[in-house]
């Protein structure tokens, strides 16, 4: 093979940023799920990754039973996965609140294998992973020999703009200001007239809605479903809230964004079995170097 | 006399405060050394200076004429500096015994396979003699028919004396005691007061004792530092401390505070 | 003292007797007897997690890995000559590569706590899944075959190995080794002011709780004469976590006890589903694919029931360091 042309190189450069940006995005969504709760109650929830998963399949019956457009898939997964995060949190982890904090874990982990396997249940959806049909209409630019596809601009727009919105959220309104106040003290919460339970209760269902939201993009890219896809996506999302800081909304962002374009460049590098290590050995890094995460120092801030 | 612990031109700060500011001072062999102070004068700072939990910024800290400072806590105590803390840290959870059998560790001494396999009777000569001198400490304080009790289920003065029973266990040369008196009334600071120096007398055991109130230290200590704000302020006898101005100045200073 | 020892030994006698003779008469089927061979090398790892979490207080995720060392390693050398004489030398070296791995890993890690050293070690757990789908000498992703046969698949030597390496876990752990552990799960700060090195403590406790999770490790092999990367990634060591959660923190006889329900509660499935099938409705949903729904929602209704565990830290008394005691 002869030497390729510059524009060629810089175009395939680009094309795995965009790649970058897509996975970042839904990694990103389902890290600050992840980093939310446990700013408030300092509990790693394990069945995150299950709403995500619980969230694509909802998208994939309102595509292919329900016959929903896009937005009808948006609002039929936010509200599922929503109601769903917040009556696990109520059945399951409310009742252990005072408990020791492994018995929580435990719980999660029960959850999580629950919602994997009810999921794969015969009369439920069945193993077997499931295709979903194409719901939006894909149109595709190029620009500056770099293809765009209008699916990928949702994602990414959808995903800053949830992202910005939540920022919005958490500095602006009394609700928002008073989930920060429970990660520093957990005694001021009553002081501002709202009761812890529906702070943890508020927490539990903006993670699950930026799940679900994460769930939907998800299958846009990679039309695909199956009981156990959370676990691994769920886990990158996780180490991604860890390597920004956990606790820290800015950091997990980040942590989502760099952790999916180390993966995208390896494999781009043709060590495509060693994607999974990039991100464990990324975490290992920072806990060693910086255990309060990249952006560790925010969470100082925040008083 | 020959010195057991020098105290060299000390200091330690946090960001920019310095809780310990130039300080010096000797603690000599048989002594009971008292160091008081208002609050927040830098006293704890100090004993957390000796113990390794804090790295003085200047200064020099020598154990019989050795530099200790940038060492391991635990290599400071298994040296020879046994200490108990302003808040009491015993093991809470565990029983009374297990509290001095912990600390007991250079007596029970033996491999991992001699604690696995037991092949040999080392393990259980150990434990046998582990068990004895534990006996011993335990009675020394009264604590030895509460020694199946959980630590923290002891009242207070009790809990006081099993630190410093736990201490006594690593067979220390200087004994640093972190406000022993604290939470205690008359009569019980009394007591601790004799125990105090039969520690020294009996056990031959330099003492070195911190202290906010000044009732214990001015019957038992032969020598006193003062510090207010991180620095010292004055040294000398009992008698010498109690009338000298400054001191007075300062304890007067926080009574104002302290009504306020 | 003297009759203590005899009564286990006769009671264990018992616990070993039973199970063989009753296969040896065809009343319970060799799956049965798979079972019991299976509680074995999960009662160990149980155990060893135990030591390392409840015990020295160390929040270890990376279980699996260790136990996948000690499989991987065992089964590499027996696989060259799967005989008697390479037997123990080769558990002996699985146990060992695990013990290594656990102190490489625990001299960088342990400065962590609680959650984050969890994490971490979740984290190295999996770069070793992905470093063995990458290791062709013993077969990559597609996993490892061993040429074992059922000459080592013996009743006797899970039950034999479980009981030897429980018995000197116990021992460590009511010993002064086991004390110092336990101080520093207990207050870092007051372990170091008695003259504690807390970081060797726990860096002991890493590495004694490694070396036996690579002999189940081992043990897993023999009794799968297969190996798989998945085998070994983060949500087996879930699973340990799990059984030691269930029979209490802290408590070794209750890791044992976890271990039981566990397999209890996904086997005694299978068995109970054998006699559902008779029944309507409760056929339809006892089909194996219900398994792990009904064992996940117990597992949550235990832990809602009893969040410290079954045994909530205490010990059998078969268990106790009575030997500590005066006499």
């Amino acid at each position: 093979m002869g030497a390729s042309p510059a524009s060629w190189k810089e175009a395939v450069v680009i094309q795995q940023i965009v790649n970058a940006l897509m996975l970042g995005s839904v990694y990103a969504l389902i890290a600050l799920g992840y980093t939310i709760v446990y700013g408030i109650i300092r509990f790693i929830n394990f069945a995150h990754g299950d709403i995500f998963m619980v969230s694509a399949y909802i998208v994939f019956a309102a595509v292919s039973y329900w016959k929903l457009g896009f937005f009808g898939a948006l609002v039929a997964a936010v509200v599922g996965a929503v109601i769903l995060g917040v009556t696990i949190e109520k059945v399951a982890y409310r009742p252990l609140r005072k408990a020791p904090k492994i018995s929580l874990l435990i719980t999660a982990i029960g959850v999580s294998l629950f919602l994997e396997n009810f999921v794969a249940l015969p009369l439920v959806m069945g193993s077997m992973p499931k295709v979903v049909p194409s719901f939006i209409p894909i149109i595709s630019y190029t620009v500056g020999g770099v293809r765009f596809t209008s699916a990928q601009v949702i994602i990414f727009g959808l995903a800053v703009v949830l992202m910005a919105l939540l920022g919005w959220f958490i500095r602006n309104t009394k609700l928002g200001r008073a989930m920060r106040a429970v990660s520093t003290d957990y005694m001021a919460v009553p002081l501002m007239g709202l009761s812890v339970d529906s702070i943890i209760s508020s927490a539990f269902a903006i993670g699950s809605g930026l799940a679900a939201v994460g769930g939907l993009l998800y299958v846009i890219v990679y039309p695909m479903v199956d009981p156990f896809m959370g676990i691994m996506i769920g886990t990158k999302a996780f180490i991604s809230a860890v390597v920004g800081g956990i606790g820290n909304i800015y950091g997990a962002v980040a942590g989502a964004y760099l952790i999916a374009l180390l993966e995208v460049l390896v494999v781009a590098a043709g060590y495509s079995t060693w994607r999974d290590a990039v991100a464990f050995g990324l975490l290992i890094v920072v806990l060693l170097l910086k255990p309060s995460g990249l952006f560790g120092k925010f969470q100082k801030e925040k008083v | 006399m020959k010195p057991v612990l020098e105290f060299a031109n000390v200091t330690v700060s946090f960001g920019g405060l310095k809780a310990v500011n130039d300080v010096s001072f000797t603690v000599y062999e048989g002594q009971i050394f008292g160091l008081i102070g208002p609050n927040g004068a830098g006293k704890t700072t100090a004993f957390n200076a000796i113990t390794g939990f804090y790295k003085p910024d200047k200064g020099d800290i020598l154990f019989y004429g050795e530099s200790i400072v940038g060492k391991p806590t635990w290599w400071i105590s298994r040296k020879g500096i046994s200490r108990t803390f302003q808040n009491i840290r015993l093991f809470k959870n565990l029983t009374v015994l297990d509290n001095v059998r912990i600390a007991l560790h250079q007596t029970a001494r033996y491999g991992l396979f001699d604690a696995a396999a037991r092949l040999t009777p080392r393990f259980a000569t150990r434990e046998e003699e582990v068990l004895s001198v534990s006996a011993e400490l335990l009675q020394s304080v009264g604590l030895y028919d509460e020694k199946d009790k959980i630590a923290s289920q002891l009242p207070y003065g009790k809990q006081r004396e099993l630190e410093i029973a736990r201490a006594l266990a690593l067979k220390p040369k200087l004994l640093l005691l972190d406000e022993p008196a604290a939470g205690m009334n008359p009569t019980e600071t009394r007591e601790l007061a004799k125990y105090i120096k039969e520690i020294r007398d009996r056990l031959g055991i330099t003492v070195f004792v911190i202290e906010h109130h000044m009732d214990l230290v001015m019957t038992i200590c032969e020598e006193i530092a003062v510090m207010d704000f991180g620095v010292k302020i004055a040294q000398g006898k009992p008698e010498d401390i109690k009338n000298d101005p400054r001191v007075i100045a300062a304890y007067l200073g926080q009574e104002v505070e302290e009504s306020a | 003292m003297r009759k203590r020892t005899l009564q286990m030994l006769l009671i264990l006698l018992i616990l070993f007797l039973v199970p063989q003779l009753l296969y040896n008469l065809g009343f319970i089927s060799p799956y049965i007897l798979s079972v019991l061979m299976e509680l074995c090398f999960f009662a160990v790892s149980a155990v060893s997690l135990n030591l390392v979490f409840g015990i020295a207080g160390q929040f270890s995720l990376g279980q699996a890995a260790f136990m996948g060392t000690g499989a991987y390693v065992f089964g590499y050398i027996i696989n060259r000559s799967p005989n008697w004489v390479v037997f123990v030398p080769a558990l002996l070296a699985g146990g060992l590569a695990a013990a290594s791995l656990g102190y490489l890993v625990g001299l960088p890690t342990l400065r962590l706590k609680g959650d984050y050293l969890g994490i971490a070690t979740l984290a190295l757990n999996q770069i070793f899944v992905v470093v063995i789908q990458n290791l062709n000498a013993v077969g990559g992703a597609r996993g490892y075959i061993l040429n074992l046969g059922q000459t080592f698949r013996q009743w006797w030597l899970f039950f034999g190995l479980a009981v030897i390496s429980i018995f000197l876990m116990r021992n460590v752990v009511y010993s002064s080794w086991g004390r110092l552990m336990v101080a520093v799960r207990e207050d870092e700060i007051a372990a170091e002011s008695v003259g504690i090195d807390t970081t060797k403590a726990k860096i002991w406790a890493f590495v004694i709780g490694a070396f036996f999770a690579g002999i189940a490790g081992a043990m897993s092999a023999v009794y799968s004469s297969f190996l798989h990367p998945s085998s070994f990634n983060f949500i087996q060591s879930f699973n340990y976590m799990v059984m030691v959660i269930l029979g209490g923190l802290g408590s070794l006889s209750g890791s044992l006890l976890g271990a039981g329900i566990y397999v209890a509660l996904l086997e005694g499935f299978r068995i109970a589903k054998d006699y559902a099938s008779y029944i309507p409705i409760l056929g339809a949903i006892t089909q194996n694919e219900y398994r792990i729904v009904f064992f996940a929602l117990a597992l949550i209704l235990i832990m809602l029931y009893a969040p410290k565990g079954l045994m909530g830290g205490r010990e059998f008394s078969f268990f106790k360091g009575k030997e500590l005691e005066r006499k």
